[in-house]
């Protein structure tokens, strides 16, 4: 039955949506799960990266501050640049892009899933060094942004 | 990896009918962007390699007492970090492509010249790199070739532009959330395009060099821009995604929230940066704190407003929310044909396209009625 677009209608009967929360935790190759995975996780360091950036913020607001110290704070805008771009844009365009690109031409899947799928498992470790960055003794990297 | 996936993707594996002056803005820009990824981040990984050399294992390939150069280093980084910029932003282009149509019920404006714009911005921002290095040492010549050529690329993001507003242009506005997300990403858009080209002037640009202006300016790209289309984005494809609508009150809250307190944060930082404040400092002469608690008052609300999208939304519409129907918005594209919540094989059986896409309010084609937003509302 055609609906009002013009277009065929998908009908629920044998193509269900499988609606388990467990697939968004585990090594899925479907392109709408990477998606999804993709933009919570983006989202996720988004959070962290704001939070940097309140902290910059907080030690910008007087003009001799000592809410963190001068390498902490170097660190700090380092960080906050770095998880901005390459943990929240990207990946989250990554995943918007994975979930509706393949929907928006009418495929499937993606024409390589499971290169897809290891594509996203290589960023929670990425983000994992980065933070962990914090713990060591010299500090993170202090190269600005 | 990604790159290559999508290219191969939309190259080959495209639905019966979809040619490529039939498939969405988005689509299109997400090609051009990772046409650009694929050919610029070898140098970018090329040059970590070369540095992790130089400080690991006692190369010298950038170390200039040992007749490195490296100003070579800024020429590798800067050619994939300016394409980069691009990469990051014509997805947020063809996210405010897809949503303004849909809610202002017109076509797309110029469709075939956004498409093509898209590619002309990948294009030539391959070209503009050595304009993050006026101040190093440039030869003139070099910094005469890209002025012209960074102001070249206002060309076609001009076009996406001046597309938007004349989609918009003389009908009736809905402004629901995303539209509110899109209109609002678009329109300071404007203020960080304008300042881009300021920046790309070598006078100008020697005078704000490493000041706050050049902060105020890139976050009004990179926030005001980029991260308004990813929350249009997330609310015009949340019903699809979820399978939930979510609640329209803490929706129109989230943006107004954002919308001021960014303004509030990202603005001070350019007329601050212009009378000469330095960026990646942390102290300061007194006469410039004004504005920065200005900025550090946003940038508090900032954080604030994100609260009502996490708590209202996410939470909300997961406890609360209606089941979302198969195409909410009315809106043209095949991702709305299929379920909300779409299949494991995203269709039943393959759609057959016929139409160009975006065709809203097509006397020939008018076949899609508006919804009925009073009743969204509920």
């Amino acid at each position: 039955m055609d609906n009002i677009i013009g277009y065929r209608e998908s009908s629920t009967s044998q193509n269900e949506p499988e609606n388990n929360w467990r697939r968004y935790f585990s090594f899925s190759t479907d392109h709408k799960v990477i998606g999804v995975q993709y933009m919570v996780m983006s989202f996720i360091f988004f959070l962290v990266g704001g939070l940097l950036a309140m902290v910059i913020r907080a030690k910008l607001i007087t003009p001799q501050s000592n809410v963190v110290d001068r390498p902490l704070y170097n660190g700090l805008f380092t960080l906050h640049g770095t998880i901005m771009i390459f943990l929240w844009i990207i990946p989250f365009n990554a995943g918007i892009s994975n979930y509706l690109v393949p929907l928006m031409i009418g495929v499937r899947d993606i024409a390589f899933p499971l290169l897809n799928a290891i594509s996203f498992w290589m960023i929670p470790p990425r983000g994992i060094l980065l933070l962990s960055s914090f713990l060591l003794p010299n500090g993170t990297a202090q190269s600005g942004w | 990896m990604g790159a290559v996936n999508f290219v191969t993707t939309i190259f080959w594996m495209r639905a019966p009918g979809m040619t490529f002056f039939r498939m969405p803005v988005f689509v299109w820009s997400v090609l051009s962007a990772q046409l650009l990824q694929l050919v610029n981040l070898p140098s970018l990984t090329g040059a970590l390699i070369l540095l992790l050399f130089d400080l690991n294992f006692g190369m010298q390939f950038f170390k200039p007492l040992e007749n490195g150069d490296p100003i070579i280093y800024q020429h590798l980084f800067w050619f994939y970090s300016h394409p980069a910029v691009y990469i990051m932003t014509l997805p947020a282009f063809g996210i405010f492509a897809e949503v303004l149509p849909a809610f202002s019920r017109n076509p797309l404006f110029g469709y075939r010249s956004l498409a093509v714009a898209s590619l002309g911005i990948a294009v030539v921002s391959i070209f503009v790199w050595v304009h993050h290095m006026f101040t190093s040492a440039t030869p003139s010549w070099m910094r005469i070739l890209f002025i012209v050529t960074s102001i070249l690329v206002a060309v076609p993001t001009g076009v996406k532009a001046f597309g938007w507003t004349a989609t918009i242009w003389k009908s009736k506005l809905h402004l629901e959330t995303p539209m509110l997300f899109a209109m609002g990403g678009a329109a300071m858009f404007l203020l960080g395009g304008v300042t881009g080209v300021m920046l790309a002037a070598v006078p100008f640009d020697i005078h704000v060099h490493n000041t706050h202006f050049i902060v105020g300016y890139f976050h009004y790209i990179v926030f005001n821009t980029i991260t308004m289309a990813i929350f249009t984005a997330i609310y015009f494809w949340f019903p699809k995604i979820t399978g939930r609508m979510y609640p329209e009150g803490w929706g129109k809250l989230h943006f107004w929230l954002t919308f001021i307190s960014a303004n509030l944060t990202f603005f001070p930082m350019l007329p601050v940066g212009l009378q000469g404040m330095v960026r990646r400092i942390s102290s300061y002469d007194r006469r410039y704190q004004g504005w920065n608690v200005i900025a550090s008052l946003g940038g508090f609300l900032l954080g604030v407003s994100i609260l009502p999208f996490i708590g209202g939304n996410m939470v909300g519409s997961w406890l609360y929310g209606t089941r979302a129907v198969n195409n909410p918005w009315h809106a043209t594209g095949l991702e709305w044909t299929t379920t909300s919540l779409p299949p494991q094989d995203n269709f039943d059986e393959i759609p057959v396209v016929k139409r160009p896409p975006c065709d809203y309010g097509y006397p020939k084609y008018s076949v899609i009625e508006p919804p009925d937003y009073h009743q969204l509302e509920h």
